[in-house]
């Protein structure tokens, strides 16, 4: 049998020793309160310590702050990168190799990639990308007319990676519906764009979307990631 | 009912600032402790009233400020070459009042000869009356632990006293 040696239940220890314990904590109780005896005033009041307290929450909130920015950045850069940065080889697609299905009329800015806590990565080529590139080229009085709700990379035809329909005004009239039609490919075109650019403003305009999908790595814009569950190819 | 922040920080505060002098033996930190340890509960009472009784988690935030202090680096002590001016306890110089007859600068000294988690148990064990579970979970040990250390401080306390005829702690 084993036996505490510092027991605290005075049945279950010799007789003497709780006994003796208690009665010498009592005077170490009485001996301590001599040194508290000759309190000095308090240097700080309870608001003090209420401000101090909510300068530690708006710390808090910061820091939490700092660190959901810190993850969002952090995976948007890991996607980035599993998606291939524009430029990269592995981002670079043959014209016309679609990956999977086409995008939806309801992508109105290119395809996304996953959906990491909210944030979506473009591939492809934006829609909006290229609609900044031909605004920009316009001359003035021309004028990129009001987008339809479906508006949508197509299909390019033979020889073009895809097209998409750019409805272009002068002044206040409105070109015929469907406008102008902005093709990719090997070199970029803008077709039925007469009535309102002539040929060499129309160039001007292809090339200028030409340029900025060319800082993109000419990607496919009708290409859709594969689904996050397909293993990789192994042949790849 | 769960008393309000203030009530709470007004009603304890004076009991947290003892129990953290005499395991620190300076008024200053004491404060510095307490404040902080009142700062943080502020932030977190929504959270901790919920829960139940505050006392013993602010207990323990102040247990654990005082032992935090005291590992900071520049808070250890060091060895000097001379002994620094101790009050002569006859003289009456540098002695409190209510205090005049050494009892203060013994217990003083004594307690100071103790370790810091030593310390914590004895003045947590004999000035707040906690029972020993309570003590073992304030300070993160176990019970046996918190007796044994109990039991040397008091042995090292009682021979400290023991010197003095006048205050001898042994029954």
């Amino acid at each position: 049998m084993t036996t505490d040696p510092y027991p605290t239940d005075p049945t279950a220890g010799p007789a003497a020793g709780p006994a003796a314990d208690e009665a010498a904590g009592a005077l170490l109780t009485a001996a301590l309160g001599t040194l508290v005896r000759d309190e000095p005033p308090m240097r700080f009041t309870v608001e003090d310590a209420e401000r101090r307290g909510r300068l530690l929450q708006r710390r808090r909130r910061r820091t939490r702050v700092g660190l959901g920015a810190g993850v969002l950045v952090a995976a948007s850069g890991a996607a980035f990168l599993s998606a291939g940065a524009p430029g990269w080889p592995g981002a670079q697609r043959q014209p016309g190799t679609a990956l999977g299905p086409t995008a939806s009329p309801s992508q109105s800015a290119g395809t996304a990639i996953g959906d990491f806590g909210g944030t979506s990565l473009p591939v492809g080529f934006p829609l909006n990308e290229a609609f900044v590139a031909v605004e920009s080229a316009l001359p003035d009085g021309v004028r990129l007319g009001d987008l339809p709700a479906d508006v949508a990379w197509e299909p390019g035809g033979p020889g073009y990676v895809a097209a998409v329909r750019v409805p272009l005004a002068r002044g206040s009239a409105v070109s015929q519906r469907g406008g102008a039609t902005l093709r990719l490919g090997p070199r970029c075109v803008l077709d039925g764009a007469d009535a309102v650019l002539d040929d060499v403003q129309a160039r001007a305009v292809a090339d200028a979307v030409c340029a900025v999908w060319t800082t993109w790595g000419r990607p496919d814009p009708l290409a859709v990631p594969p689904a996050p569950s397909t293993p990789p190819d192994p042949a790849s | 009912m769960t008393p309000s922040f203030r009530e709470f920080a007004t009603a304890r505060r004076a009991a947290l600032r003892r129990t953290a002098y005499l395991m620190c033996g300076d008024w200053h930190l004491a404060d510095d402790v307490v404040q902080d340890a009142l700062a943080r509960l502020y932030a977190d009472w929504p959270r901790l009233a919920a829960r139940g009784p505050v006392e013993a988690y602010a207990r323990k935030v102040v247990v654990n400020g005082v032992l935090a202090h005291r590992r900071r680096p520049w808070r250890r002590e060091v060895v000097a070459p001379a002994l620094p001016d101790v009050p002569d306890p006859r003289s009456g110089d540098g002695a409190p009042a209510g205090a005049d007859d050494g009892t203060r600068d013994v217990l003083l000294r004594a307690l100071a000869g103790l370790g810091a988690s030593q310390r914590a148990v004895v003045v947590l064990r004999y000035w707040d009356d906690l029972p020993v579970d309570e003590v073992a979970r304030v300070l993160g040990c176990s019970t046996g632990n918190v007796k044994s250390q109990a039991a040397r401080g008091l042995a090292h306390l009682r021979d400290a006293l023991g010197a003095r005829p006048d205050q001898e702690v042994t029954p």
